[in-house]
């Protein structure tokens, strides 16, 4: 059975926690509210933005510790930033343009360079988390059953500018042209990168097995 | 890939890798990492300030065509100024808060009374080293951070970037304490303090470094820093499973949080300690809260 896309079980766990389960984005009128940092609409935008924010950048630097850094950070300025929110403009590009400056600035730092195997912030490096299952590639895992952690070591593989498109296209909807604004990219190189996001997951874990795509109406 | 840029990233997606990717496994945060930044960002706002300026989100647009003088005129014109810019070496805006009284307070040797704060803050430049004998110093480094220096300190000025520069701002506290307190603009920054025994990383946070004959003591008032045995990595380097284990201690990174404080000994073969944080090692930060009000 097809699970459902993970923007729509983020919806489900805000209602969980005790969000709008009509809405897993704020209205018109709370995006007024939120550039006046009105604290139950800050309330919300947290409950509906954290583990989003959080899972972006932890798939994206090599630590715990270091995601929760810059998630502080990027929520720290998120909050001083709101005065000069246009309520007018998407919400998801603007919280996500932040948080990908503050992943790239921790790219960038010095301290990083320093502990990076490659030393280089080139898309094309291969910095790799510790393996979620250390010693088996993703083919080794899908072998065993264990779809999950292939899954997730094969994404974990991707160089990070394509991880981070597909992070952005797959996970949080952002049309290629969004995507494009976050990663000072333009359009046509987004759709590329894209591609070739898929084209390194397809390698990494070869054909999949069909059942894998069919609805419950398709099951025999 | 179809080429279609619709709100379904599915359509873009082949049926099967969609539907391996949605069997990503979930990351969560740790629970009292979640629970304690809601109630710093829903509530305890933040001081009002101008936010840093945003980078730009305007829509990509063909620069316009321009003559190939007018390119040549452009380009010396930013050389010109970047040759000024050059000789004209950024100096950080220091301010000495009138809130601790002192006789004299040295820097690099050279004496200033408390009639002489102006003096004495055109003098912090990278590299100097302040030793504060018998007095107290409190200083404020433009918005970004705020700093108390107790009696029989000596603290050096290692690096301290322009703000627009995104650095790391680094202290080194040789002896005595120091306090901190990150201010309205200090997000993006990044500070570090040394001291002997331990570098504390902050981010976003209020907190305090005693440094004794037998080790470093860091309380924490609010947010999180993360202290280090000095030297140490931050991350440590990936395992090799096809290494044998050796006996080498685990590096401790975890962060000491609001009302806790972490005590490292200089004797290295001691493991650090945690508890909760000294009330005369946070009194400083009461003051220093009040820095950015005038």
């Amino acid at each position: 059975m097809n699970s459902p896309h993970p923007r729509a079980a983020r919806a489900s766990s805000a209602e969980e926690s005790g969000g709008d389960a009509s809405a897993a984005e704020l209205s018109s009128a709370e995006l007024v509210a939120l550039r006046d940092r009105q604290p139950a609409v800050l309330e919300r935008f947290y409950r509906l933005y954290f583990e989003r924010v959080f899972g972006y950048v932890r798939r994206l630097v090599r630590d715990e510790h270091t995601a929760e850094d810059l998630t502080q950070d990027i929520f720290m300025h998120l909050h001083r930033a709101l005065p000069a929110y246009d309520p007018s403009r998407a919400l998801r590009p603007w919280v996500f343009t932040i948080a990908t400056n503050k992943v790239r600035d921790f790219w960038s730092s010095r301290g990083f360079q320093e502990r990076s195997r490659t030393g280089s912030t080139d898309d094309h490096a291969e910095r790799h988390f510790e393996s979620p299952a250390p010693g088996r590639g993703p083919r080794e895992l899908l072998e065993a059953g264990e779809l999950s952690l292939a899954v997730q070591s094969a994404v974990d593989r991707l160089p990070e500018g394509l991880r981070q498109t597909l992070l952005l296209r797959y996970f949080e909807g952002l049309s290629f042209a969004d995507i494009g604004r976050v990663l000072e990219r333009n359009e046509v190189a987004v759709r590329k990168r894209y591609s070739r996001a898929l084209e390194e997951l397809r390698e990494s874990l070869g054909e999949l097995d069909p059942a894998l795509a069919r609805t419950p109406e398709q099951e025999p | 890939m179809t080429g279609q840029d619709s709100s379904d990233p599915r359509l873009d997606t082949p049926a099967d890798l969609a539907a391996a990717l949605d069997r990503l496994p979930p990351v969560r945060a740790r629970a009292e990492f979640q629970a304690e930044l809601q109630r710093r960002f829903v509530d305890a706002p933040i001081p009002v300030a101008e936010p840093p300026p945003a980078r730009s989100f305007a829509p990509i647009e063909a620069p316009p065509r321009r003559s190939r003088w007018l390119q040549i005129v452009t380009i010396a014109a930013a050389a010109g100024i970047a040759v000024l810019l050059w000789r004209w070496p950024y100096a950080p805006n220091w301010t000495v808060l009138g809130g601790s009284r002192f006789e004299h307070v040295t820097v690099d040797g050279k004496s200033f009374t408390f009639d002489q704060r102006e003096e004495l803050a055109a003098a912090l430049h990278d590299g100097v080293e302040i030793e504060t004998g018998e007095g107290q110093l409190d200083l404020r480094l433009d918005q970004r951070v705020a700093l108390h220096l107790g009696p029989q300190t000596t603290l050096m000025l290692v690096r301290v970037p322009e703000p627009a520069m995104g650095a790391e701002i680094t202290l080194e506290a040789k002896s005595g304490s120091v306090a901190v307190v990150t201010g309205p603009e200090f997000a993006g920054a990044g500070l570090v303090v040394r001291s002997p025994d331990a570098d504390a990383r902050v981010v976003g946070t209020e907190f305090a470094i005693d440094i004794f004959s037998e080790g470093t003591c860091v309380c924490c008032a609010e947010g999180h820093v993360r202290v280090l045995p000095v030297g140490t990595e931050l991350t440590p380097a990936p395992v090799d499973p096809t290494e044998e284990p050796d006996d080498t201690p685990a590096v401790d990174a975890r962060a000491v949080g609001p009302g806790r404080n972490n005590f490292l000994y200089r004797d290295r073969s001691m493991p650090a300690e945690e508890g909760e944080a000294a009330s005369d090692h946070l009194a400083p930060l009461q003051w220093l809260r009040g820095a950015w009000n005038d």
